[in-house]
């Protein structure tokens, strides 16, 4: 504790002292009681809470229904006691399609996610085959991340996603000259992630989030590290999707990622 | 590993590698929640982990009668009534008055829509005897509710709960528990007495006046000119404003990066707060704010505690290490060091431990 080096500090910075007037942290900021306060906008609405809010008419992604028991019982330990607490499932392609080889197969699962009104989607999966070539410069544009829990476990740019793009007409015909880009409803993105780093199992844990970079590129960032913190400029979140869940997805998409995931 | 205070230094006591006999095997993820859940005057232990498993686990260990814990529950996955998912926040309340601390239990993201669930301790276990869909109430909840628990009518059931983030005013309830369910006992919108809400404040619950009930420190440091530190005394079914320190309190700039504990650093029944900064000045601040009921006095030591250097990396925890009234001491740890800090008559630090806990005969403990 003694060898703690002492931290250098900014001039501007200086000690506690009393009988002097309070520190002013934002000169822009007003001070409790000045002007009326201004509610906020949450998005492009007005959000206030009701006095008797009304039940959610959501039925997906809800706890199955709760049944009050005037008597919950006791619990009671099982005879032989509890059993070892199950560790995450190892990723499982263990074996080569061939079956050959007992050796784990390298390779990255391509996830076809659909982005539609603020809302992703998958749907499709393959897998394929070899090392993920990550990369890790980042141009302004859309980009996404996956994560598990507070980890990222994938995370890669997507080049004119959400734009259709028109070359100028070699003729030079009038109106045709220049790029025309054109947002588009809807549209679809490669989400590529290794399958080590996605067992199936934690499927209904992974987010996917996709992000539009407004900042200067281009940028490297750091795998493992969330995007958020490692790039400068605006980020605005285009839409998430918290899990991912068989029942949520079609039968060919179920079977695809199964397949991918095996 | 288990470390009992004699009043001046820790001894080991308990020691498991692994697992707690029952079994709780023990990784990275674990949380804690320690309080009294089966009412006999010694601490039990509730452990939590949603990341290191396939499924989500949550245990209760109890003393095994030989200065050690076992494990006397365990819930995998689910427990009737609620699905355990990554997120899950648990808050420790007495929620039906029987003397054996409860659990209220919220889940804001995982699910479609937010989830808060009462779950009552039978002392061997917990079960579920009420669950709030979407809403409770008088409130719609919102993944960015934060909660809050402390005795606001003086009967020892109540929830606080404060969203700023969600809406385009914050709010902040104030829940009244029956022992079985939730009712609205007040509710401000944008504003509480002489305090204008705002999406940074940080709310601090206890009782400052020492009157059996509740009240609330709130604090902001960020959404204003200068810092706001705010007494908010409870009338049982509301608040009023006691005092309001804009800027200054006394014997303490306030800063935005100012943090809190509420802690009884006196003895005197009342709340008082710790408070710390190790990022807004020229050296690091760690102070004593005391409640005299309406008001706050502080004293403060800056950059060194005794031998303990103050730094960005420490983290405290308010403790009664002493064994005396109140909650005057406070540990202070980081990746290698473990300080043992009294706040009475004045901060000192009593121990200091390097890398283990253990204390020499002769020499320093470093």
């Amino acid at each position: 504790m003694a060898t703690k080096t002492r931290r250098k500090t900014p001039s501007r910075m200086r000690r506690q002292l009393d009988g002097v007037s309070p520190v002013i942290e934002n000169a822009r900021l007003p001070r409790m009681g000045e002007g009326d306060p201004t509610p906020r906008r949450i998005g492009r609405a007005m959000l206030f809470m009701p006095d008797k809010p009304k039940q959610h008419k959501a039925t997906r992604n809800r706890m199955a229904p709760f049944r009050s028991l005037k008597n919950q019982g006791e619990k009671q330990v099982p005879a032989r006691g509890y059993p070892d607490q199950q560790p995450p499932k190892p990723p499982g392609r263990a074996r080569s399609a061939s079956g050959a080889s007992g050796k784990a197969k390298e390779g990255y699962v391509r996830l076809r996610v659909l982005v539609e009104d603020g809302m992703l989607s998958v749907a499709g999966a393959k897998f394929v085959e070899g090392p993920l070539a990550e990369t890790n410069a980042l141009r302004p544009g859309l980009a996404y991340e996956v994560r598990l829990g507070s980890r990222s476990i994938a995370a890669g740019g997507v080049a004119d996603g959400g734009a259709w793009r028109s070359f100028p007409d070699p003729l030079g015909r009038p109106g045709l000259q220049g790029h025309h880009i054109t947002e588009v409803p809807y549209y679809e993105i490669a989400v590529r992630i290794p399958v080590q780093k996605l067992p199936m199992s934690a499927l209904s844990k992974a987010q996917i989030t996709l992000y539009r970079w407004r900042g200067t590129g281009p940028a490297v960032t750091l795998p493992g590290q969330p995007l958020k913190a490692q790039l400068k400029g605006g980020m605005d979140t285009i839409a998430t999707l918290k899990g991912i869940r068989m029942s949520r997805l079609s039968k060919e998409t179920q079977m695809e990622l199964r397949k991918a995931l095996r | 590993m288990l470390f009992r205070s004699n009043g001046s230094q820790l001894d080991l006591v308990f020691s498991v590698v692994e697992r707690v006999p029952g079994s709780w095997q023990f990784q990275p993820g674990d949380r804690f929640f320690i309080a009294d859940f089966n009412n006999d005057g010694k601490d039990e232990v509730v452990v939590y982990n949603s990341t290191d498993w396939a499924i989500e686990y949550l245990g209760l260990l109890a003393d095994d009668g030989n200065n050690g814990l076992k494990l006397i529950a365990r819930y995998d996955d689910a427990m009737r009534g609620w699905q355990f998912q990554l997120n899950d926040q648990f808050y420790v309340a007495d929620f039906d008055g029987d003397g054996k601390k409860d659990l209220f239990v919220f889940n804001g993201t995982n699910w479609a829509i937010p989830y808060v669930a009462m779950l009552r301790s039978s002392g061997t276990g917990f079960g579920v005897v009420q669950r709030y869909d979407g809403n409770m109430p008088g409130w719609q909840m919102r993944p960015g509710d934060r909660h809050m628990v402390g005795d606001f009518s003086g009967d020892g059931r109540e929830l606080w709960v404060f969203n700023g983030s969600n809406w385009s005013i914050p709010y902040l309830g104030m829940l009244r528990s029956n022992g079985t369910s939730l009712a609205m006992s007040r509710r401000y919108d944008n504003k509480m007495p002489r305090w204008q809400m705002r999406a940074g404040d940080r709310h601090y619950v206890g009782d400052f006046d020492g009157d059996g009930k509740a009240d609330l420190y709130v604090f902001n440091g960020s959404d204003w000119s200068i810092a706001y530190l705010g007494m908010l005394r409870s009338l049982g079914n509301g608040l009023c404003l006691v005092e309001r320190y804009d800027g200054n309190a006394p014997g303490w700039q306030m800063r935005r990066n100012d943090r809190h504990w509420p802690a009884d650093i006196n003895g005197d029944g009342r709340r008082d707060l710790f408070v710390y900064n190790y990022q807004d000045w020229a050296t690091q601040y760690l102070g004593t704010m005391v409640s005299d009921g309406s008001g706050l006095s502080a004293s403060w030591q800056d950059d060194w505690i005794g031998e303990w250097n103050l730094g960005a990396v420490d983290r405290f925890e308010v403790c009664n290490y002493e064994g005396s009234v109140g909650e005057r001491d406070i540990f202070v740890h980081n990746q290698d060091w473990f300080g043992m800090i009294r706040a009475t008559p004045a901060l000192s630090l009593q121990r200091i431990y390097y890398r283990w806990i253990h204390n020499y005969r002769y020499g320093r403990n470093w």
